[in-house]
């Protein structure tokens, strides 16, 4: 059990009994879906089903439709990828390690910052399947036992690291949310029963798994979120740490640096961090949950945006730095082409997005003023996709012979998938804020300090999450 | 218990049944009657047990028989009685001639389950000594062109032969004997073709006129002027010390180029410590222009001048009379000095040539190889070449006949004239005056579709025929494959039509017999089948002497002065004179030295984009004499300053083949001018920017080794120049000092060069029974291509179409990149340089560590292979070469309409090699040293050792096995063996100390090793850059300006 001094600066505000934490959050869910919600809805899945309908295009005809050619041989695809990966990092940083660290101030976004990074792995893993030459035969990556004597997976391959990997990260974290909202599950569940909804408390109440607030519940689910938070911790670090070896294991000058793995975890936290403002912002504005993400939980985040924008910025000095002092000669001319070749405006794009905007929230009324937040959240977002791009389009285009330098150039097909995933996204994301607990409930009531005695519970009907009080 | 029912007689018994059980043996099958009163009840399944039973049976016996069904259909119709000579799986090989032009180089073809896939040069052949080159290795592609002529046409209708026989021999009949029957023809090296078609006019009445499209006929009438024997000399490059070239591209395009590159490749090697001096002067950068070792750009029309000084000069140091009244000229300052003092140090070993067809110029040549006393060592007039016998005086004649109605019948065989002489325009109106006009063409073309009835030729193929393309070398074309369609050759029409029985298979022998070889045996006759070639012992040289006009020649030379822009019609490796433009491989063969495919465009030099503000790919138009030219321009570094080229072969109708419908550009034939000769050099040209681009297919943007961005940062301090790490050069000079010249730095690189598994890779490499390897001399590579094609051919590499190379994706598995050097905007300073480039099978592949499915392996033998089958195509092992060898395929190549070359249909098809899977969309492919070539080496080498007691295991002996790139290469720049047996000549090479691999620091250790460029130049020749302004140079492409510092 937490124990809160009371001079603390209040983590929720304006809250004063667990029964308003209950309807606050529980209120989407249970009002019937507004029409900006619908529409919202809508328009995301039809930008989906776009997407998946040039995802088509390109199975039927081949790879051809994109504009990558043989010396770009990745371009839009997996700037994708590792630009939705990096961007799942904030939730199981929220959710697991703020977890294991204590910081409270964590629980009421923990949830949407997990609901938010398996729907950005959802994303990325669309990318590296469909990158694939023979989607149809990806079963290769499978470690299948065969007849081929010799011929299994190829364990030097960071790209099989990146199958375990990447399915670790999305098994584990699918796993973490789904047992967080099981308590919140099980209140949804009573909520609909003492409503007379039945067939919805049925749905919430099979998928709280029976969950009944006992002590034994309960203690197995604090021991349980330990040890899966225990999981997830190492996750932040390795999963991006191998998406970055895709590029640094490689030879390619540009990608074949050493300072890749934290340099790409420390550009996952940030534009993880930019995305959760993003959603967060419009959010807690749309179901009024300012009492719950306050104006701190923004200036947090938006501390660390700055911290992890500043690790960074050094992290593409150090590599200046290195190329010049390296003495390696192709790693030189890859770095100042970045800079002033073909492709410059990209490395404007992400040079400044990525390094000096986050350096505006230095000021604690920027830092409070949401607007602004949101602006530079979008800032944030365009940098680290750009980031991507740079690395994978400019260090490829102009390696090694001269004789065989070409740029590259997304078609349609590209950019309509890549709007596509937005749309797969958001979709999720709007069915999450419908009809799942988009705040933990739980966790949010023990931040509340003097709770009043609650009021209005009939006799017989207790609700169940509050038992551990 | 039911009661039995009791019958009293037959009559109840049967009605009985029938009324009880009415239903069990009814005739019909009452489904009608059930579904029309379909109730539930009805409907429902209340199968007893012989229902069971009889659908159960129907159903098995249904669905056995459906697994019977032999779909999808495919026609393979085994052999009833197999051809002795025909094993299923194994290739047959027949001696026969390239006709890709009129060079007529022997060459062998390959034929798998009778059908000709592949074309290899003839080793035995004294004139190629086994290379060939684009054109011929694409030819066998001509062969399956589905735009072929099925059936005879009579006008624009198809005909039996038996008709169009009767229709022509009616017509023919009633010309007879007015001698008003020309027969037009491109050059023809074939003695028995010539004495057929003689023979055809002998019967009718009329003469044989021959042209070629790129005529050679100065060099033919210089000689008949100054030695009374117009004939084109044979050229001896392999015994001149001094070569200069006033742009001829020997080693290209000129006359024949395979046999002359085998020929000056000879003294090429620096182990001898002695090279030839090539100098080439030339207008625009040829292919031999890149190759030689002093280049001195000159406008067009300073030929003549300069030539005239150098004459003079060598005439002052030979203490020769001179010629008078020539203004002094010089080129690159003293140019003309060096060239002279070389000369004539070098007199009787050296060699002056010249590709203008200009009558003057052929003179003073002449002069200055006579005075030189190179006759009968470099220049063998007495065993000339008969490979180029076009006459542009009688061609003019013909049209002055056909005008004034002298000529009356027009017959033309394997030429167009409509398209590729200057008198395209007149000839189309004036050939419907003819009454009779004949086309052998076996693809509609400009003529033939003008003309009353096409005939159309078989392909050589398909035909018999011989060949004597210079005195004493013979060789002999005969068939692989039985008629595809309904052609018949030309030869045999012609003695049809002459009322001659005889076969022309058994007329060529009979003329063998006469001519060739006397009291001919038929076992000599097998051997020349067998062997394709025969030779005769060259004549020793006759005295000459020079008794030409030069005086008068030079004042003609030097009346053509310097005005305006000088344009250049020439002709460019691979589309030559057009006659292949319906040829994908052609169209998709990167130009050497623009390295552009599927377009004519105009090439101007760097100092004209300059000043008319032109860059690559706006559109120009030339104009001269009222005709005009719109086309893209290629800035060319190296390119003379006021003169402009432009490629001939281009602009064919494109209603005349579906390759061709894809090619851009204009045709230039039209402004070629008939004086004495036809001229392919235009002065007094103007052009105009129109203010349009038109995109150019070019497959190299970059073309230096270093890079003047960093330069505008002015911080970095170095300028980028990879040129160590890519290309080594030195001079000869410093080569004889020291053998490792140029590649001093690789014993630094190598002893440098560590890695953390460095054990692991010297045992596993040293350790293997064989290690294959190559080896490219880059001193040897002329960069002319023929590897690129013949790779084409062997490997099923797909033809991608031009907007798929605009997008870089060509799936060429060997390139050849050309690099320039020396000073962009001083067209003398730039050096060439060509390096093939194909997968380097490195020993430590950065592509195999990060393929995850192990579709990319090393093989025991050392090769990098590719498994197809098991590839998914992440194309992360492209990513990671960094040679950039790896080939993706984007789309599905062959059956696909959108690349509706010659896999896309069934005829097509028929040229793909077995051996050789054709891949599928999603896989990455590359070279593979030939996978299938060194298999059947290593299955012949066990089949010897199973014949050899106690041997367990042969190798293939060094040099059984020849990659195909090797095969095809004329110059014999490219080794291939086993790196593991010290007495292979690749592992020698390896050790040579001219050896390196490219981008060595990465330790890739590649198995390709290159030797080291030397070029025969002394040290004041070589452009240093010594920092400032001088060694700043700019790529045309640069979207940037160039750098300042």
């Amino acid at each position: 059990m937490h124990v809160e001094s009371s001079v603390r600066t209040k983590l929720i505000t304006n809250v004063n009994e667990y029964t308003q934490i209950t309807d606050d959050i529980a209120r989407p869910i249970e009002a019937a879906p507004n029409k900006q919600w619908m529409f919202w809805t809508i328009v995301s899945a039809i930008v989906m089903t776009m997407g998946f309908a040039l995802i088509g295009w390109t199975l039927w005809e081949g790879i051809g439709v994109w504009g990558l050619n043989t010396e770009v041989g990745w371009g839009f695809d997996i700037t994708n990828f590792v630009f939705w990966v990096g961007i799942g990092h904030a939730g199981t940083l929220i959710s697991a390690v703020l977890l294991l660290f204590r910081q409270t101030w964590r629980n009421s976004i923990n949830r949407s910052a997990e609901a938010m990074t398996i729907f950005a792995v959802l994303c990325a893993a669309i990318f590296p399947t469909i990158h694939a030459g023979r989607v149809w035969d990806l079963i290769y990556f499978g470690p299948l036992p065969n007849t081929r004597g010799t011929l299994w997976d190829n364990f030097n391959s960071p790209l099989m690291w990146d199958v375990f990997a990447i399915s670790t990260y999305l098994t584990v974290s699918l796993v973490f949310w789904y047992l967080g909202m099981i308590p919140d599950f099980a209140t949804l569940r009573d909520r609909f029963k003492r409503q007379g909804k039945t067939t919805a408390s049925n749905v919430y109440g099979i998928a709280s798994f029976g969950w009944e607030g006992s002590a034994r519940n309960w203690s197995r689910f604090e021991i349980i979120s330990l040890i899966l938070a225990g999981l997830c911790t190492p996750l932040v670090l390795s999963v991006h740490s191998i998406v970055s070896m895709d590029f640094a294991t490689s030879v390619v000058p540009g990608w074949h640096t050493t300072i890749f793995p934290p340099y790409f975890v420390a550009g996952a936290i940030f534009s993880g961090f930019g995305m959760v403002q993003t959603l967060l912002v419009i959010m807690r504005k749309v179901y009024k949950l300012e009492n719950y993400i306050t104006i701190e939980h923004m200036e947090n985040m938006a501390k660390i945006v700055l911290a992890t924008g500043s690790i960074v910025g050094l992290a593409y000095s150090t590599e200046f730095f290195i190329a010049w002092y390296s003495g390696s000669f192709f790693e030189r001319y890859v770095f100042i082409n970045r800079a002033f070749g073909d492709y410059w405006w990209a490395y404007f794009a992400m040079f400044s997005c990525n390094v000096i905007t986050p350096q505006l929230y230095w000021s604690k009324a920027i830092r409070q003023n949401m607007t602004v937040t949101f602006i530079l959240s979008i800032f944030v977002n365009i940098g680290m996709w750009f980031e991507r791009f740079v690395i994978i389009v400019t260090s490829l285009h102009h390696d090694f012979l001269p004789a065989r330098w070409a740029n590259y150039t997304p078609t349609f097909v590209e950019i309509g998938i890549f709007i596509g995933t937005f749309g797969l996204f958001f979709t999720c994301f709007f069915l999450f804020s419908k009809f799942l607990p988009t705040i933990n409930m739980f966790e949010v009531k023990t931040l509340l300090h003097h709770p009043r005695k609650p009021k209005g519970i009939p006799n017989g009907v207790k609700d169940d999450s509050h038992s551990h009080h | 218990m039911k009661t039995p029912t009791y019958w009293s007689g037959l009559d109840e018994f049967e009605a009985n049944v029938v009324s009880k059980n009415g239903d069990e043996f009814s005739g019909d099958v009452p489904l009608e009657n059930k579904l029309e009163n379909a109730t539930e009840e009805s409907l429902a399944f209340n199968t007893n047990r012989r229902d069971f039973l009889k659908i159960f049976g129907f159903g098995m016996t249904a669905a056995t028989l459906a697994a019977c069904n032999e779909s999808p259909l495919k026609k393979a119709i085994p052999y009833v009685v197999k051809p002795e000579e025909i094993t299923p799986g194994i290739a047959n090989y027949f001696s026969s001639t390239c006709n890709g032009c009129s060079g007529a180089c022997p060459v062998i073809v390959k034929t798998r389950e009778g059908r000709p896939i592949k074309l290899e040069g003839n080793p035995d052949s004294r004139l190629t000594k086994g290379g060939l080159c684009a054109v011929g290795h694409a030819t066998v592609l001509n062969l399956y062109d589905i735009d072929r002529l099925k059936k005879p046409l009579i006008g624009k209708n198809e005909a039996s032969w038996a008709d169009v026989d009767k229709a022509i021999s009616d017509k023919l009949n009633a010309l007879k004997g007015k001698g008003s029957i020309r027969v037009l023809s491109n050059t023809i090296t074939s003695p028995s073709t010539l004495t057929v078609i003689n023979d055809f006019l002998t019967v009718y009445g009329g003469t044989h006129v021959m042209y070629d499209p790129v005529s050679y006929y100065a060099i033919a009438q210089s000689h008949g002027l100054g030695f009374d024997k117009a004939a084109i000399p044979q050229y001896n490059f392999d015994k001149a010390e001094v070569i200069v070239s006033f742009g001829a591209d020997f080693l290209g395009t000129w006359l024949s180029p395979i046999q002359y590159s085998a020929q000056y490749v000879t003294n090429r090697d620096p182990k001898a410590k002695k090279m030839s001096r090539h100098f080439q002067v030339e207008a625009l950068l040829s292919l031999t222009g890149t190759n030689a070792d002093v280049r001195y750009p000159i406008n067009a029309s300073q030929e003549g001048l300069a030539l005239a000084n150098l004459y003079n000069k060598v005439a002052r140091k030979l203490g020769k009379a001179e010629i008078p009244g020539v203004t002094e000229f010089n080129v690159a300052g003293n140019g003309i000095d060096v060239m002279a003092e070389e000369l004539s140090a070098a007199s009787g070993r050296s060699l002056v040539v010249c590709g203008t067809n200009d009558l003057a110029l052929q003179q003073i040549v002449n002069g200055l190889n006579a005075m030189l006393g190179n006759y009968g060592v470099t220049v063998d007039i007495t065993n000339p070449s008969f490979q180029k016998q076009g006459n542009d005086a009688a061609l003019n004649q013909l049209i002055q006949d056909i005008k004034s109605g002298a000529v009356q019948g027009l017959i033309v065989y394997g030429a167009n004239p409509i398209f590729d002489t200057p008198y395209g325009e007149e000839l189309k109106s004036l050939i419907s005056k003819l009454s009779l006009s004949v086309s052998f063409a076996n693809k509609t073309d400009e003529t033939s579709t003008l003309c009353q009835y096409t005939c159309p030729d078989s392909h050589e193929m398909e035909s018999w025929n011989d060949a004597n393309p210079v005195a004493g070398n013979y060789s002999i074309n005969q068939p692989t494959i039985n008629t595809i369609y309904l052609s018949r050759q030309a030869q045999q029409s012609l003695l049809n039509w002459a009322s001659n029985p005889i076969s022309y298979k058994d007329y060529i022998k009979a003329y063998w017999a006469k001519n060739i070889i006397t009291d001919m045996i038929d076992s000599q006759w097998d051997d020349v089948l067998r062997k394709g070639v025969f030779h005769k012992d060259a004549l020793p040289a006759a005295a000459i002497t020079f008794k030409g006009d030069l005086v008068a020649a030079a004042t003609e030379a030097l009346a053509s002065g310097k005005s305006g822009i000088d344009l250049v019609l020439y002709e460019k490796i691979g589309i030559r004179d057009g006659k292949h433009a319906n040829n994908p491989f052609l169209q998709e063969l990167p130009d050497p030295v623009t390295r552009t495919t599927w377009d004519g465009y105009a090439t101007i030099s760097v100092k004209m984009a300059k000043d008319k503000n032109l860059k690559n790919e706006d559109v120009i138009e030339i104009s001269v004499g009222g005709k005009k030219l719109k086309l893209p321009v290629i800035v060319q570094p190296g390119q003379a300053a006021e003169t402009i080229g432009v490629a001939l072969g281009y602009g064919r109708g494109k209603e005349f083949g579906k390759t061709i419908e894809k090619v851009g550009g204009e045709n230039g034939f039209p402004l070629v001018a008939f004086g004495k000769t036809n001229s392919y050099r235009v002065a007094g040209v103007s052009i105009a920017s129109t203010g349009d681009t038109y995109p150019i297919a070019k497959l190299q943007k970059y073309d230096l080794l270093t890079d003047s961005n960093p330069k505008e940062l002015g911080v970095w301090g170095d300028d980028f120049d990879r040129t160590e790490a890519i290309i080594r050069e030195s001079s000869l000079e410093n080569y004889i000092k020291k053998p490792d010249a140029g590649n001093e730095v690789r014993a630094h690189i190598k002893q440098h060069l560590i890695t953390l598994w460095d054990s692991h890779y010297k045992e596993e490499e040293s350790k293997r029974i064989i290690r294959w390897v190559m080896a490219i001399d880059l001193n040897k590579c002329t960069g002319c291509g023929a590897c690129v094609v013949s790779c084409n051919a062997e490997n099923n590499v797909p033809v991608v179409g031009k907007k798929e190379i605009m997008r870089h994706r060509d799936m060429h598995w060997m390139r050849i990149d050309r690099y320039y050097s020396g000073d962009y905007d001083k067209p003398e300073t730039i050096r060439t340089v060509h390096q093939p480039m194909m997968c380097q099978h490195c020993a430590n592949a950065p592509c195999e560590t990060v393929c995850p499915v192990l579709a990319t392996v090393h093989t025991s033998d050392g090769l990098n292979a590719m498994a197809y089958n098991r590839c998914v195509g992440t194309r992360y092992c492209a990513n990671n070469c960094p040679y950039k060898v790896r080939r993706f395929n984007w789309f599905k190549y062959h059956n696909n309409d959108n690349f509706d070359f010659h896999q896309n249909n069934p005829l097509g098809k028929l040229v793909l090699n077995p051996d050789v899977t054709v891949r599928f969309r999603g896989v990455m492919e590359k070279c593979s040293f030939c996978v299938q070539r060194i298999q059947d080496g290593k299955l012949k080498a066990k089949i010897n050792a199973k014949q050899t007691e106690g041997a367990s295991f042969t190798k293939p002996k060094d040099g059984d096995i020849k990659t195909a790139c090797q095969q095809s290469c004329p110059t014999g720049a490219i080794v291939f063996g086993d790196l593991n047996d010290p007495e292979s000549e690749v592992s020698k090479l390896f050790r040579d100390e001219r050896a390196f691999t490219v981008l060595e620091e990465i330790k890739t250790l590649p198995s390709v090793s290159y030797m080291t460029k030397i070029r025969n130049v002394k040290q004041n020749e070589v452009f240093v850059k010594h920092g400032g302004h001088e060694g700043e140079h700019k790529e045309a492409d640069h979207k940037k300006e160039g750098g300042h510092s």
